[in-house]
């Protein structure tokens, strides 16, 4: 039934301690009104449907998803949002922002404002009916059971709300925290770019291809520009052959006073469409005769890795790139071992299996977003992104104009995982629309949106084979990886396979097309699906030889990087106390399975930091991003040891294009590119006070720090000047800015990161990992239970313990996502993204977490400026096939398959839960 | 017809012939995403409502009683476990705060072509046949009982089956719950129409020495739809059992009750061995859809393993819902 809009109602409410009457469409939801009326954007929309909790807030003093929560429910009603907690009380924070600080309950911190009030209505629960004591993981993890975390920050948030409720945080105090900017974090202060307003703001949104694979002939915008509100309406489809190659491809976008204006313009776009043959099953798509993805040119695929993309050959949607070639290493021989071992030559042991695993979405919090706006100065774009020097170019090239006239801002980014790159739509049409209409224009991708074309992680086949014998040699390895990204190529697990393990190997890559929506680069690249099917497969090899897994590993790895981490996970008595495979019966088995990992190290070889000393402190400056990974808590670390000031004393400014130079945070090298850059940046400050204080007329001074207190500044003749009271009195403000070189890399890949722009640099030295998984299986039902995760790391130096251990629990839970319940699904008549919101694509929450272990093995790298190697991509590599060996263990079942949800694992095990009287 | 009433009595909401709001933590989505547009009319505010009675053999429940309400309640912990059990476990604690008794009976499904504003389904008048069916139903019915392929969401539903409740319906008086779902042979989510409402939940008296059991199968530990989802009702005396009742969600388009099962129980002896042979009736009825030949062995599984939760533990409060 056709309804006009409805009229609007007046609402008297209270919003953190304040009356306020408002004026409500009833259809709104809470935290619009919040958001878009109150400008309260501590509370955050990310699923919209009630899943995530992120919108979460009190009301009557209890907690709702704003999100869910109708607007007109808050007349007469008393609501407190992120931003009132912990005001009343001395020192501005509640015990559980304190906790969150001091444990690291948080990483990107989108989903924090969220964590922070449902812990805080928590712990009042708690503290009424428990006093002060310690409540078990279980009550934590159903109290916080309405809560998503895709940085996986939940290890620091059990131990945060732990330690809360017991009363470590009762006090005013506010211990040392490791985390720069945690305190905006955990009061919802921190400005996201989806918090971005300007007055006469519009909104934008897409419209997406109706139709699976199409020509589009033309567009009709008339009447959608007709619609009152509407200023602009732009052609987005972004095909040189103007074509929508998967459903729900961006091809025309509007902007508009308000979201529900720029939607009723979305409906009035007419569309003539050609619409074409599709495919949507990769191995449909490699029958004969299937239609095919690319069919006019094969030039112009999305790129789902971040190098570049090398030629290759076709046949129909199977690529095969040339640089296959070049992976394999005595590959005749691999091939010849593989013959006679099929052929059944004695002596020879042959394994052989084929590995699945389903996509995994990035779904970063903070979805894909922009908010654009030209300016007499050039444009002003704020955008989540993972690079802002180098959109800041990639912008100026794109739109012709001079660097110094684009500033790309991105101070707060909720989570990206290699999403985030470079030049994206939503930022060419946010400032194509802000041009078109001479305001400043918004796009923030909704869940659907997000989860279709925000990127993910392709979906592989992986066919391999090992030849072995009794001595354990590795005589031969082959590989047939297939990837696929939808309308994307370059998913890549031969470059891994390569450089992993000794002996001659035959290894091809391909590349499977689909009209489906394309991957994008994910937290080391194709990494975990080739160490998924390696390590499994090698599982299977030490399995059959009746090997220790560890010593078979130690003889085929010629990595020195790990010889501790197997020493170390030879030494965990759960290793010790494994049970033989297979040997248990019943309803509940266990296992421990053990996986390894391996990966490149990298840096930026032209980021600056530069360093401002004067009467109000030290300011670090540098066009970095931090998205979590805690770019500004590094650097304060680096700058503060030095100089002896604490952490909270560095001021750090970052995420905006006009600072010096900062690397791309890609390639896992954010790290280690700023963290020798700023050690350098503080060392040259120092010699410059020191310089100062000379001129100053102090006597043969130094820089020193002060026994008692630990702070530094300068010592000299007469005594000690603390560094803060010394820059009290300078004369003029001190710069110092310092660039990190390539210096002792092997190569310099200049030119390989996307735009061209980005200097990488490799480090002669692969860095390693390795997983060991304890799970139980419940086999009646077959469910999988992580039980605990121990993660080695040698990755060198670990420059802040805290933050790297954060990071390292974040990998590992999003490895148990993608081993255990994270799956997309599509309709197979259009090929339209079915998961496409967080209660159908399964992330994990806090209830699935086990204790998490990690051990770093810094040796190794000390002929490295800084000696710290990134570990985040490092991290992703082997917990998914550790888990996938421990169900093994367990249950004598191989899983070639993830992830493994109940439907994949309950017909292989079931047996068991049916046989335990024969155990006895 | 006004788009948008705000009623204060339950004659407002028969008048306003809209779709009812009552927490929003259902419909709210819908609305945002543009699957279910105006008129609606908001129930929150409706007084007294929003109660619990306890009789000595009977209790009412108000239809704006929230799920964590009835969840946490400690007298209706000990005589309905069955009711209590799922209300501690279904959904997010936000969920079950805002929730209300009537929404969660009357929420609509939860299928991915129905919940997305690109795709076709019939019930939201777009498409002539179920898209499902010929398409994805992964996470589809197992008992194949009508033209709707996705299970029916309502846990609360399928626990108030196993009680044979009954709701007290505007304009309709009494009525049984399995009334308000029939046998899934219809296009719908339950059989009101826009302006009808439930005002209260009427329980039976419980039987002496019930107890209670519900398990969900699932992926993740808590907060996801289940693939199956059973509950349980039990009475178990000098080791026979007198009473059984077993409703089954997540599996057919509407909660439904598995009386074979039911039947195979009563009168045997409540050992593991009799629990084994009447779950394997589980499935009597089953009909799976080509890819949902996976939740036959659940079906039987589950309903086992809450039989014996039912049996060993019993209880009606989790220990962790405060
Ligand atoms: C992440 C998540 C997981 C969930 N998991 C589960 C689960 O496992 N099991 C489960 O059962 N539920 C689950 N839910 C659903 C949740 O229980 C419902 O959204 C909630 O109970 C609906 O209640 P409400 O009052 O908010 O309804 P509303 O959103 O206000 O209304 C829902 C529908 O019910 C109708 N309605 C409401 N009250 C009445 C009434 N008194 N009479 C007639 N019609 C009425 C409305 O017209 C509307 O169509 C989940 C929800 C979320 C967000
Ligand atoms: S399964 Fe039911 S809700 Fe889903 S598309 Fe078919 S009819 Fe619609
Ligand atoms: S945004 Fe409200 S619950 Fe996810
Ligand atoms: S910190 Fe939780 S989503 Fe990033």
């Amino acid at each position: 039934m056709a309804t006009a809009d409805p009229e609007l109602i007046q609402i008297r409410t209270r919003v953190n301690g304040e009356a306020r009457s408002l004026t409500l469409d009833p259809r709104a939801s809470a935290a619009d009104v919040l958001r878009e009326d109150l400008d309260l954007t501590g509370t955050k929309i990310v699923c919209a449907a009630g899943v995530c909790g992120a919108c979460t807030v009190m009301i009557d003093g209890m907690p709702a998803t704003a999100c869910t929560l109708p607007a007109c429910a808050l007349a007469d009603a008393e609501l407190r949002t992120v931003e009132d907690m912990g005001r009343d009380i001395g020192g501005g924070l509640h015990p559980i922002q304190k906790a969150f600080l001091v444990h690291d309950g948080l990483q990107c911190g989108y989903c924090t404002p969220g964590f922070i009030v449902e812990s805080i209505s928590f712990f009042d629960r708690w503290r009424a009916k428990e006093g002060k004591t310690e409540p078990p993981r279980d009550a934590i993890a159903h109290a916080l059971s309405g809560h998503l975390c895709r940085c996986g920050a939940y290890v620091g948030i059990y131990a945060a709300v732990a330690a809360a409720c017991r009363g470590d945080f009762d006090g005013d105090a506010l211990p040392d925290y490791p985390r720069h900017d945690g305190p905006q974090k955990v009061t919802g202060a921190a400005r996201y770019t989806t918090d971005v307003r300007y007055p006469g703001m519009l909104t934008a949104k897409y419209l997406g291809s109706a139709h699976t694979h199409a020509k589009v002939l033309a567009m009709r915008f008339e009447a959608a520009l007709a619609v009152e509100g509407v200023e602009a309406v732009l052609d987005v489809l972004d095909d040189p052959h103007r074509v929508a190659r998967y459903a729900g491809q961006p091809i025309a976008a509007v902007a508009a006073v308000d979201e529900a204006t720029a939607a009723r313009a979305l409906a009035l776009i007419e569309v003539e469409y050609e619409p074409r043959p599709f495919v949507v099953d990769p191995y449909e798509a490699l029958r004969e005769g299937a239609p095919e993805v690319f069919p006019e040119s094969k030039k112009h695929p999305a790129n789902a890795s971040e190098g570049p993309i090398p030629p290759a050959t076709w046949e129909g949607n199977l690529r095969k790139p040339m640089l296959n070639k070049l992976l394999s290493s005595h590959k005749g021989r691999a091939h010849d071992k593989l013959a006679r071992a099929q052929a059944g030559e004695d002596g020879l042991v042959l394994v052989e299996g084929t590995y699945h695993t389903a996509g995994q979405s990035h779904t970063s919090l903070e979805p894909h977003c922009c908010v654009a706006r030209w300016t007499d100065e050039g444009l002003t774009v704020h955008t989540s992104t993972q690079s802002v020097h180098l959109l800041m170019q990639e912008l100026a090239e794109h739109y012709r104009l001079k660097e110094s006239q684009v500033l790309v801002h991105a101070e707060f980014v909720g989570g990206a995982f290699g999403g985030k790159q470079g030049l994206q739509l939503e930022t060419t049409t946010a400032v194509d629309l802000a041009r078109a209409t001479g305001k400043a224009v918004r796009l923030v991708h909704d869940r659907e949106e997000e989860m279709v074309f925000g990127g993910y992680r392709p979906l592989t086949r992986i066919e391999l084979s090992a030849v072995t014998n009794a001595e354990l040699e590795p005589l031969g390895l082959t590989m047939r990886a297939y990837g696929t990204a939808g309308v994307a190529v370059q998913s890549q697990a031969a470059p891994w396979v390569r450089m992993t393990y000794a002996g001659p190997k035959d290894l091809e890559d391909f590349d499977v097309t689909t009209n489906t929506s394309p991957g994008k680069p994910m937290r080391a690249p194709s990494g975990p699906p080739a160490f998924w099917a390696l390590e499994s497969l090698v599982d299977e090899v030490a399995h059959a030889t009746g090997s220790d897994p560890v010593a078979l590993r130690r003889k085929w790895d010629d990595s020195e990087v790990r010889r501790g981490l197997y020493d170390w996970a030879e030494s965990l008595p759960e290793w010790q106390g494994r049970p033989k495979a297979g040997s248990q019966r019943g309803r509940m088995v266990s296992g421990v399975g053990l996986a390894i990992g391996n990966w490149f190290n990298a840096f930026h070889n032209a980021t600056r930091v530069q360093l401002d000393a004067g009467p109000e402190g030290v300011v670090a400056r540098c066009a970095v991003q931090d998205m979590g990974n805690g770019s500004r808590s590094v650097i304060a670390k680096a700058v503060g040891e030095t100089l002896g000031l604490p952490l909270r004393e560095v001021a750090v400014d970052l995420g905006a294009s006009n600072l010096p130079p900062g690397p791309n945070s890609s390639a896992s090298r954010t790290t280690a590119s700023i963290y020798p850059t700023s050690l350098q940046a503080a060392e040259m400050l120092q010699a410059k006070l020191v310089a100062a204080a000379k001129k100053a007329g102090l006597r043969h001074p130094k820089y020193g720090l002060d026994a008692a207190s630990g702070r530094g500044g300068i010592a000299h003749d007469g005594g000690f000047v603390p560094l803060s009271e010394f820059l009290r009195g300078l004369e003029a403000p001190i710069r110092v800015t310092s660039k990190r070189r390539g210096g002792n890399s092997t190569f310099d890949l200049l030119g390989a990161m996307p735009s061209g722009r980005m200097g990488i640099s490799v480090y002669p030295k692969m860095t390693g990992s390795l997983a060991v998984v304890s799970v139980e299986v419940d086999t009646l039902l077959g469910r999988v239970y992580p039980r605990k995760v121990w993660l080695g790391l040698a990755s060198g130096k670990i420059v802040n313990p805290e933050l790297a251990r954060s990071q390292a629990y974040g990998a590992v839970i999003q490895c148990l996502g993608a081993a255990l319940t994270e799956e997309r699904h599509y309709d197979p008549a259009t090929g339209f993204l079915l998961s496409a919101n967080l209660e159908d694509y399964r992330i994990p929450g806090i209830a699935d977490i086990p204790p998490i272990e990690i051990f770093f093995d810094e040796g190794g790298f000390e002929g490295m400026k800084g000696g710290a190697c990134g570990l985040s991509e490092l991290a992703v590599l082997p917990t998914v096939a550790a888990v996938g060996n421990a169900v093994f263990n367990a249950t004598g079942w191989r899983p070639r398959d993830v992830p493994l949800r109940p439907q994949r694992v309950q017909e292989h095990v079931a047996h068991l839960a049916h046989s335990s009287q024969e155990a006895g | 017809m006004s788009a948008y009433t705000r009623a204060k009595t339950i004659e407002d909401v028969t008048q306003s012939g809209a779709e009812l709001r009552a927490g929003g933590t259902d419909i709210q989505e819908r609305l945002r995403s543009g699957v279910t547009s105006l008129p609606i009319v908001d129930v929150a505010a409706i007084p007294g409502l929003d109660g619990v009675e306890l009789h000595d053999d009977r209790a009412g429940i108000g239809a704006l009683v929230s799920i964590r309400a009835v969840g946490a309640h400690p007298e209706l912990q000990r005589r309905y476990p069955a009711l209590t059990l799922p209300a501690q476990l279904l959904a997010t604690p936000q969920a079950r705060l805002r929730g209300t008794m009537g929404g969660v009976l009357c929420q609509r499904t939860r299928c991915w072509y129905y919940r997305s504003r690109h795709m076709p389904c019939p019930k939201k008048g777009n498409a002539e046949r179920c898209p499902s069916r010929a398409g994805n139903h992964h996470f589809g019915v197992v008992f194949d009982f009508g033209p709707c392929v996705y299970p029916h969401p309502s846990s609360i539903g399928c626990a108030l089956l196993t009680y044979d409740a009954e709701l007290s319906v505007t304009g309709r008086g009494r009525m049984p719950v399995a009334e308000l779902y029939g046998d899934g042979s219809a296009l719908r989510d339950h059989s009101l129409d826009p302006g009808e409402m439930i005002t209260a939940i009427h329980m039976p008296a419980a039987a002496a020495g019930e107890r209670g059991g519900y398990q969900r199968l699932m992926s993740r530990a808590l907060a996801e739809w289940p693939l199956v989802e059973v509950v349980v009702r039990l009475v178990v005396e000098d080791g026979v059992v007198r009473l059984a009742r077993v409703g089954i969600g997540g599996v057919a388009n509407v909660p439904f009750r598995l009386t074979e099962v039911e039947e195979a129980l009563e009168g045997e002896a409540a050992t593991d061995a009799e629990f084994e042979a009447a779950a394997k009736l589980a499935t009597t009825r089953a009909k799976p859809l080509p890819q949902t030949q996976y939740k036959l062995p659940m079906v039987e599984a589950l309903v086992l393993s809450t039989l014996l939760q039912a049996r060993d533990e019993g209880g009606g409060d989790l220990d962790f819902a405060m």
